[in-house]
């Protein structure tokens, strides 16, 4: 009934707590499409492509890539993919302790990631700048061509912001993410679990059942639906999908939304149901790890550590944890 | 006679057990406890602690956030006691002169000592911001490049950001004290000094400044405090980055408590945290 990633992420939890997962939400860039095709550039495909990005669209003052690192989390997500793209499945083998860290394929990602700080793919200053709102407002206003978000942009972008995206709202899309090391293989999007709902075990039978009742109510019956309805997040639910009337309701509280903003809007929630492959959980499983990780991308990207030294220094932290 | 001093002593004693009580539960017991959790390993969550010695405060001292930390507040504490309050006393000093429109002079230096901190760091940070802030887009659209600065994202310079942005905000608290202290200098002297034949900068360093010793003592002591404790405007303008580099013991604490759940570690700090906030 439930989609396996979803059961997988709230597996975690043990034997005190059973939980069912609720909404799920991707990973993605957006692109600014209008801008490219302005310039006469396609949706990046690979490295190539970015450059080509940045050569053509920095004279003019444009970003080609903005993210706020100042926040872990967009820090770590960017990486995910540079990850899956240089090492795949090799960060969740070794967390586990069944591969190391300072495999040939995460020194690459961290050399990666170091080439596009350096080559200002990736916005300069992005240390400096909150992801929310310093790097997602310049975006909506069309001074970049891509941006580090997930699939619930499809609420935040549109729904909170629709003074911005009322001229946009056409224009921004999500993209798979380019094929960085050159084999054709784009890397997959991570999952985030949009929450669970658990039932703590120490509780009487009645309780418990009622719990589960209303849990039951929440995750694949009705509850659900106006989920998925009103907060555009993907049911963990196999086959339960928007209501496209739904999206519509939208048009009576904000009026001066464009009809195209229903189409776009239903297209975005689409494209990623449709592309929801996934290379798995979108959290390290050790706060340690994701720790050490937001640590040393920034030390290798302000030229602290090298790239092997941060793949080391994760392999440390690793074997320190008592799992 | 004798009963009715101990009935007056009873009552005085019980004016005392609010304050005692909270007192007790509310800050010598979190120190107490800070300290004994400080010997464990623990989640801060989990029934079982683990007893490890001294060993939290070995790593402590071996963790190189915690130095870095450690350096960043005793810069915070330097910078801070002497420019904040070096501008606060050159800004009482001049409105001492009775120039024009002083109130409205005083007002604004004071406002923005009542500004929650976070909200003057999101304002900065919003200001400040390489990628696509005001004042660095101003240098860009004007031809200055040169010019622009990552005030946050550079590890060179963010801690110096935010003490700059820190100094901004409470300059106008050390002014009102200062300008508070003035007042109290009695103007015989100054009269006695000029007949004497001493010059501004003579009945300044030699009256004013000698006589504005408790004021000096009291805004070492309470911006001394402050610098230990800052946490808000840190974690707001950059979150203890990049990798650290504008770490305080405020944020570091934080992390270590509430995002890796090393409670030992993390109250160990909280105990040294609070002892030397404690006024």
């Amino acid at each position: 009934m439930f989609f396996d990633f979803a059961v997988e992420q709230v597996e975690w939890t043990g034997a005190e707590f059973y939980m069912l997962p609720l909404g799920w939400s991707t990973t993605g860039l957006w692109a600014n499409l209008p801008l490219l095709e302005e310039y006469g550039l396609g949706i990046p495909e690979d490295l190539d492509d970015l450059e080509n990005v940045r050569d053509t669209l920095s004279p003019d003052g444009f970003f080609t890539l903005l993210v706020g690192f100042k926040n872990d989390w967009p820090a770590q997500d960017f990486f995910f993919y540079l990850l899956d793209d240089f090492a795949p499945g090799v960060f969740y083998e070794a967390q586990d302790g069944n591969a190391s860290f300072d495999d040939p394929g995460v020194v690459q990602a961290f050399e990666m990631w170091k080439y596009l700080h350096d080559s200002e793919i990736i916005n300069p200053g992005s240390y400096g700048t909150a992801h929310y709102m310093e790097a997602v407002e310049p975006f909506q206003e069309g001074k970049a061509a891509l941006m580090l978000n997930g699939s619930w942009h499809t609420v935040s972008a549109y729904l909170n912001n629709l003074n911005i995206a009322d001229s946009q709202v056409g224009g921004f899309f999500p993209i798979m993410f380019p094929d960085l090391n050159g084999d054709g293989v784009k890397p997959l999007h991570q999952v985030s679990m949009g929450g669970g709902y658990g039932v703590n075990a120490a509780l009487g039978d009645y309780e418990k059942a009622a719990a589960w009742e209303f849990i039951k109510f929440l995750t694949v019956g009705e509850g659900a639906r106006i989920h998925i309805n009103k907060f555009a997040h993907f049911t963990s639910v196999v086959g339960m999908t928007p209501d496209p009337e739904n999206y519509r309701l939208a048009l009576d509280v904000f009026p001066s939304a464009p009809e195209s903003f229903v189409d776009d809007f239903i297209a975005a929630d689409q494209w990623f149901l449709e592309n929801s492959a996934t290379q798995g959980a979108r959290e390290p499983k050790y706060t340690e790890l994701k720790q050490a990780l937001y640590e040393v991308l920034a030390e290798v990207a302000l030229e602290v550590r090298t790239p092997a030294e941060a793949a080391a220094y994760l392999q440390e932290v690793s074997e320190d944890i008592d799992r | 006679m004798r009963s009715s001093i101990l009935k007056q002593r009873l009552n005085n004693f019980i004016y005392l057990v609010p304050f005692s009580l909270l007192f007790l539960v509310f800050t010598i017991y979190p120190i107490v406890n800070n300290f004994y959790v400080s010997f464990f390993e623990w989640d801060g969550l989990s029934p079982d602690k683990v007893f490890v010695g001294l060993q939290n405060y070995l790593d402590m001292f071996r963790d190189r956030v915690f130095r870095i930390a450690i350096k960043n507040n005793f810069l915070f504490l330097i910078i801070t006691v002497i420019v904040q309050n070096a501008i606060g006393l050159t800004m009482a000093l001049l409105l001492d002169r009775k120039l024009a429109g002083g109130k409205i002079y005083r007002t604004v230096f004071f406002l923005p000592v009542i500004i929650a901190p976070v909200i003057v760091g999101y304002v900065f940070g919003r200001l400040l911001n390489f990628t696509d802030g005001p004042i660095n887009n101003f240098f860009r659209f004007n031809g200055m490049d040169a010019l622009t600065v990552d005030w946050l994202g550079n590890p060179d310079i963010a801690i110096f950001t935010i003490i700059a942005t820190s100094i901004w905000q409470y300059s106008g608290f050390a002014f009102v004290l200062y300008q508070v202290g003035l007042q109290n200098i009695p103007e015989e002297l100054y009269e006695a000094a000029t007949i004497d034949g001493a010059n501004y900068l003579q009945r300044t360093t030699r009256i004013t400044f000698p006589m504005l010793r408790s004021t000096h003592f009291s805004l070492l002591i309470l911006t001394s405090i402050g610098s230990i404790k800052v946490f808000d405007i840190v974690f707001v303008m950059t979150g203890g980055g990049p990798a650290h580099f504008s770490e305080v013991l405020g944020t570091h604490l934080y992390i270590e408590n509430f995002q890796l759940n090393h409670t030992g570690p993390g109250m160990l700090q909280r105990s040294r945290y609070s002892c030397s906030c404690w006024p």
